[in-house]
């Protein structure tokens, strides 16, 4: 039987091109600079400071009614974004911190969620005003909580039980149809409910054309406060890996371990800037996951190095490192391969929630394949070169 | 080790790992993001505390100076935990600063000559203002929170403790409403009986019924000028749109929500929600005496400074009585527990809010695993295509390693976030690495000649010190997103970390296993990898 093999006897000359290769990745690290520059990142709620809602719509929403609106209010930045797959219309929207927002919240808790109460308040149709103004509620907004307490005053004394055993199976059964009731037909379909609790329903309540899929509100000092954790665990998990990798190896190992890191980090934020995706916490896991990628990839390039470099004390630096490099082709396209396999799932069938996550891992780990090869080897050998001519001087 | 021995440890791990996780839905826990919820993160203003401290010193000090006749001319509180002084009597210093020294040790007193002084809290008594404040508003919200009766809530501190930067997180799964939670937790409930001031000239009962009445309508009725004991309190109610409607009430506060036995939610007489209290006993004299003096006199009700209610003395009260005022079941019920658990020491800051629908949080459940599913479905074909028979044995260990990450997941309690669905995934790909470094050295040994036997071996000794050494720099990298993450990031460390252990035990020890088994009974010339 043969084997299936891939680039098994690889006998690249990737040390005669060192030059070349990081010449791609200095390319690449300043066109990252310059789009972080230039066009930033796309700060999420978590970092930014404001309040996001995000809401279904029955029909395709409003876009432009809804944004005149609510800049009429006068909240503060208002954005809007078609999120998830078109035909569940869906909208994400995004209401900055205000100037002065954070004076204003000395006054406590409550007052906080303010944004969020008008932003829904402005999201509702005519229709649904007019329903609310002639005493019906809206099941696709009522919680447990109010949907209970309207049937217990509506049912009369001693049903309370019934009620809330009602007002749980309704929700229940809302979440089951994606959070939103699409008539007052789906409430028929509820079999635990009594014939009563039917006509109550059907007499007292309404569909809205919304419903809320989630809220977030993030103050101004939380997100500082975001920042700089997530800085800190960056820059702390490099020096970490530098010191285990100086006291497994060498310490201009290490550096060129970090500098591959760095490269790696660098380049994955260059994408989001580019396509301005949103960065938010998950990015920020998505990064450290980068880093401790990359740096696995790395190692097992530098184990064979190490270990060749034993065996071959005789031949020359670049050369031992060359083969090593080589050797170790075949593993490192084959673990590369599974795991954008995964991260391409991921990113395809993931949602959107997990979005700008996979496309950071996507980003990261092909820079990280790329320079475990064509950074971090050439470094040490650069290194090399340059420590043999000092050597050479002195003597 | 011997064959047995080394299955024996993989049976037992195995079965440990399957009681561990089963049944799944029970073990483990989802996060917020996944199940939705209420998240709420909160700085206690122990500032606040402090100045609130301050200010009682001041006046016991301003107290006993009068008593040792001295009377500087300016007395204030400056900041939390500061005192200025200024122009105490020459004469009078060193009576000044023997009362300071001795009786307000709390404080350090220091001069600026000329009479002037300044006092500084000392920051040991600072730190355990801070403390103690920050406790008793966890234990306030604990207690508000418990009457939700929410499984698996979660209500802790975070941040230093005594450094002013006291959060406490608040995560109620399965909640939705959120601005009632934060009403029930961010209020600081101080509840104070007043007596009404009754304009001369007019009955109570007509000044029942036009009461509240905006600022200006009440001066007139009080010719102009409010009587020195009668301060404006706002109406709890305001009408829509117009101007702020006020009580005229007495200054002090013969009862506080301090004298407070019991409260409950109640039904009132019209069938209306109204909450009941019990007072203590001593409190309750002080009811009664104040209700026999003032019958037919307004008793207005005020939280946190508004006036709820302001209803008519019918009869003498002694400890126990009714507040009305309009209230719906939950307000009502939510007044009560609030009474119940006493007020706020501390003003809160609210930092981070976040409400996840149920329904959200159900497609990110499916959407991830549909994902996971996906990727490991396809990293299995991909190796049964390389490896052949070797990619089974691989293949094989990415399914102990799954369960094994399930079972650590449940043992340690971990919360499954969104993140960590990802984390998932991703430890799918990268937990065939271990598979593919051994197996790509035990090619290359078979490529130089050696035996089965001996290429087996040497590929897994080799391969050793690498996936160490990759796995560890891994997991520091993970460790520090563990310290440093909060919420999902955490849960994806959680995930990632436990993965990488999982996969140390499924790629090398149980890998191991199969190959030397197959060795042993098998005795094969070639192997299929």
């Amino acid at each position: 039987m043969k084997q299936l093999q891939l680039l098994t006897n690889a006998n690249f000359n990737i040390m005669g091109k060192k030059f070349l290769f990081i010449s791609i990745s200095v390319v690449a690290m300043a066109a990252s600079l310059a789009a972080l520059v230039t066009r930033g990142l796309n700060w999420g709620v978590d970092f930014r400071g404001g309040t996001e809602v995000r809401v279904r719509f029955m029909k395709e929403p409003p876009t432009e009614t809804i944004r005149k609106e609510l800049e009429g209010l006068k909240l503060g930045d208002v954005n809007l974004q078609a999120i998830g797959k078109p035909e569940e219309n869906e909208l994400m929207i995004r209401v900055a911190q205000k100037e002065g927002e954070a004076a204003k919240q000395e006054g406590g808790l409550v007052g906080s969620g303010d944004v969020s109460q008008q932003v829904l308040k402005a999201l509702s149709s005519e229709r649904d005003r007019s329903e609310i103004s002639s005493g019906k509620i809206d099941v696709n907004q009522a919680s447990v909580g109010s949907l209970r307490d309207w049937l217990d005053t509506r049912l009369g004394a001693g049903k309370s039980d019934e009620a809330e055993r009602a007002a749980e199976a309704t929700i229940e059964a809302r979440n089951a149809r994606g959070g939103m009731f699409r008539s007052l037909e789906d409430l028929r379909g509820i079999a635990s409910l009594s014939p009563e609790i039917q006509t109550a329903l059907s007499e007292g309540t309404f569909v809205g054309d919304v419903a809320v899929r989630s809220m977030e509100y993030v103050g101004p000092s939380a997100g500082r406060d975001l920042v700089r954790k997530a800085t800190w665990a960056v820059v702390l998990s490099n020096i970490g890996i530098l010191i285990y990798i100086w006291i497994r190896f060498r310490f201009i190992w290490g550096i060129a371990g970090v500098i591959a890191l760095v490269h790696d980090v660098v380049i994955a934020l260059g994408g989001l800037a580019l396509t301005q995706k949103e960065f938010s916490l998950p990015v920020v896991a998505a990064l450290l996951t980068i880093v401790g990628y990359s740096i696995n990839d790395t190692v097992v390039v530098f184990d064979r190095i190490r270990e060749n470099l034993r065996l071959h004390r005789t031949k020359e630096y670049e050369l031992v490192v060359n083969a090593s490099i080589n050797q170790t082709f075949s593993r490192t396209i084959l673990t590369q391969l599974t795991v954008l396999i995964c991260t391409a799932a991921l990113y395809l069938y993931g949602g959107d929630r997990l979005d700008a996550l996979s496309f950071t891992l996507l980003v990261g780990f092909i820079s990280g394949a790329y320079s475990s090869i064509f950074v971090a080897s050439p470094i040490l050998v650069m290194h090399q070169r340059w420590w043999n001519e000092r050597k050479r001087r002195k003597v | 080790m011997p064959l047995k021995w080394r299955w024996a440890i993989i049976a037992a791990v195995t079965l440990a790992a399957l009681i561990l996780c089963y049944p799944i839905q029970e073990k483990i826990k989802l996060g917020l993001d996944l199940k939705g919820g209420v998240h709420l993160v909160m700085r206690v203003k122990t500032d606040d505390a402090v100045k609130a401290s301050t200010d009682l010193d001041l006046e016991v000090l301003r107290a006993e100076l009068t008593k040792r006749g001295v009377t500087p001319e300016t007395m204030e509180v400056t900041a939390p935990g500061r005192m200025h002084l200024k122009g105490v009597d020459s004469a009078k210093v060193s009576a000044f600063q023997d009362l300071a020294s001795t009786q307000f040790s709390a404080y350090t007193a220091s001069s600026h000559g000329g009479g002037e002084f300044d006092l500084a809290m000392k920051p040991a008594r600072v730190r355990e203002i801070r403390e103690s404040s920050l406790r008793q508003a966890l234990e306030t919200i604990r207690s508000r929170i418990d009457k939700f009766g929410v499984s698996e809530q979660v209500i802790q501190q975070v941040g230093f403790a005594g450094g002013g930067d006291e959060r406490i997180l608040v995560q109620l799964p399965g909640i939705q409403n959120t601005e009632r939670v934060k009403d029930l937790i961010g209020s600081p409930a101080y509840l104070e009986w007043k007596l009404v001031s009754i304009p001369p000239g007019l009955r109570p009962e007509e000044l029942q019924s036009r009461c509240p009445t905006t600022q200006a309508q009440i001066l007139s009725m009080f010719g102009g000028t409010l009587p020195a004991d009668t301060e404006l309190y706002p109406a709890e109610k305001q009408p829509t749109g117009g101007e702020t409607v006020y009580w005229p009430c007495k200054k002090a506060s013969p009862i506080t929500g301090n004298d407070l036995r019991d409260s409950r939610r109640d039904i009132g007489r019209l069938g209306d929600a109204v909450v009941q209290f019990r007072l203590t006993a001593d409190a309750g004299q002080r009811f009664e005496d104040l209700t026999r003096a003032n019958e037919g006199q307004l008793l207005a009700i005020l939280l946190d400074k508004k006036v709820i209610s302001a209803p008519r003395i019918n009869a003498t009260i002694r400890d126990t009585g009714i507040i009305e005022g309009n209230f719906t079941i939950d307000s009502a019920e939510d007044l009560a527990i609030k009474l119940r658990s006493g007020a706020l020491p501390a003003g809160m800051e609210l930092l981070e809010e976040r409400t996840v629908g149920p329904s959200l949080g159900s497609d990110s459940i499916r959407q991830g695993i549909v994902a996971s599913v996906l990727g490991a479905a396809l990293v299995i074909v991909f190796m049964l295509v390389y490896y052949r028979l070797a990619g089974i044995n691989a293949n094989l260990g990415l399914s102990l390693h799954i369960l094994l990450l399930l079972a650590l997941m449940g043992y340690f309690k971990a919360t499954l976030t969104l993140p960590g669905i990802a984390g998932v995934a991703l430890t799918i790909g990268m937990g065939v690495d271990a598979n593919v470094l051994i197996f790509e050295r035990i090619r290359e040994e078979l490529r130089l000649g050696k035996t089965v036997k001996a290429a087996v071996a040497g590929g897994f000794t080799k391969a050793f010190t690498t996936i160490v050494d990759s796995n560890v720099t891994t997991l520091i990298a993970t460790l520090f997103l563990f310290g440093y993450g909060t919420g999902p990031v955490r849960g994806f460390a959680v995930t990632l970390c436990i993965g990488i252990i999982a996969n140390l035990f499924a790629a090398i020890f149980f890998s191991r296993a199969i190959f030397d088994s197959l060795l042993t009974l098998r005795r094969p010339e070639t192997l299929s990898i």
